[in-house]
């Protein structure tokens, strides 16, 4: 399973449009309007014939996408586990894991600066064959503060050490 | 009696709203909105083959965009709308059997499935047994 594209199936690729849909809708406010639930019945119509793999990469995705619109981002302090963490993220990049390496990015953003964290999840969708939703993620780094530092070797956490996917 | 999870609006006596949709507790049959939940036959039995009305084995195993987002502290996913609620019913595992009256559970995936008939009845009677389980859901979101 490495090193591959995400699907394109039409299934995959209707509930993908809607998580990006229900995301400007909350985004606007909107996401609790009779146009949100359109939507989500839409979506739930097909959702049953994506893969298991593919329902956790959206699932996963509604909860990165939240990052994009929460407050204020407090550090937190690092521990043991951080080194093995980004061993395993740094792994996933470099085999072309893109799942895996979004769900271990999931584990470490808490510790880094929200806007590096998009930037990375940008290239990984943008690795994985998906432009689009790498936008999404991409506009937020562009936005988004970064003390000062617009090089991710100076990020927070992984100095020099964390992987950005090419 | 396996134990099933659906997220579902909630009426003002605390179970779920009755209704032919993907937020009640009941089926959509209607071709002409686009979206069914179980297909009939000619003369407006309900065919058995395996789909009904959705369920999971927990609330955590709905799609994101089926947990009330109101939910967000304990499941970070949660992007659903915030009318609803988790409901759940039955106490077994999650595998194929005897849901209640006249109903079975028929899993199509480790973590989902579809309540249907036990033999095949009009739509009427179906929706009748679906409604006739309504005192038995409780909400859980824990």
């Amino acid at each position: 399973m490495s090193n591959r594209l995400f699907s394109r199936s039409s299934d995959y690729l209707h509930c993908l449009r809607g998580m990006h849909q229900l995301h400007a809708l909350n985004l606007s406010g909107q996401d609790q309007t009779d146009e949100a639930n359109r939507i989500r019945g839409q979506m739930e119509q097909v959702w049953w014939n994506l893969s298991e793999t593919e329902q956790e990469r959206l699932d996963g995705l509604s909860e990165d996408l939240y990052t994009l619109s929460d407050g204020l981002w407090k550090p937190s302090p690092t521990t043991p586990e951080t080194k093995l963490l980004q061993e395993q993220y740094d792994h996933a990049v470099q085999t072309g894991n893109w799942d895996e390496a979004l769900n271990s990015l999931r584990l470490v953003a808490h510790f880094l600066e929200p806007a590096a964290v998009s930037t990375l999840r940008g290239s990984i969708w943008q690795s994985a064959g998906d432009p689009e939703t790498a936008e999404l993620f991409y506009e937020h780094s562009a936005h988004g503060p970064r003390n000062g530092q617009s090089d991710p070797a100076k990020w927070p956490l992984f100095p020099g050490q964390i992987e950005v996917p090419q | 009696m396996p134990k099933v999870y659906r997220t579902m609006k909630c009426a003002t006596d605390r179970f779920p709203v009755v209704e032919s949709s993907n937020q009640g507790l009941g089926v959509r049959s209607d071709l002409q909105a686009g979206i069914v939940d179980v297909d009939l036959d000619a003369d407006g039995f309900v065919v058995l083959n395996g789909h009904g009305m959705s369920v999971v084995p927990e609330w955590r195993k709905l799609p994101a965009f089926l947990i009330p987002s109101r939910l967000r502290d304990r499941c970070h996913k949660a992007r659903g709308d915030n009318q609803t609620a988790c409901f759940t019913m039955g106490a077994g595992p999650f595998q194929d059997g005897v849901f209640a009256d006249q109903l079975e559970l028929r899993k199509d995936k480790p973590h989902h499935g579809c309540i249907v008939p036990s033999a095949s009845v009009p739509l009427s009677q179906f929706e009748s047994n679906i409604i006739g389980t309504r005192s038995q859901w409780v909400i859980d979101e824990e």
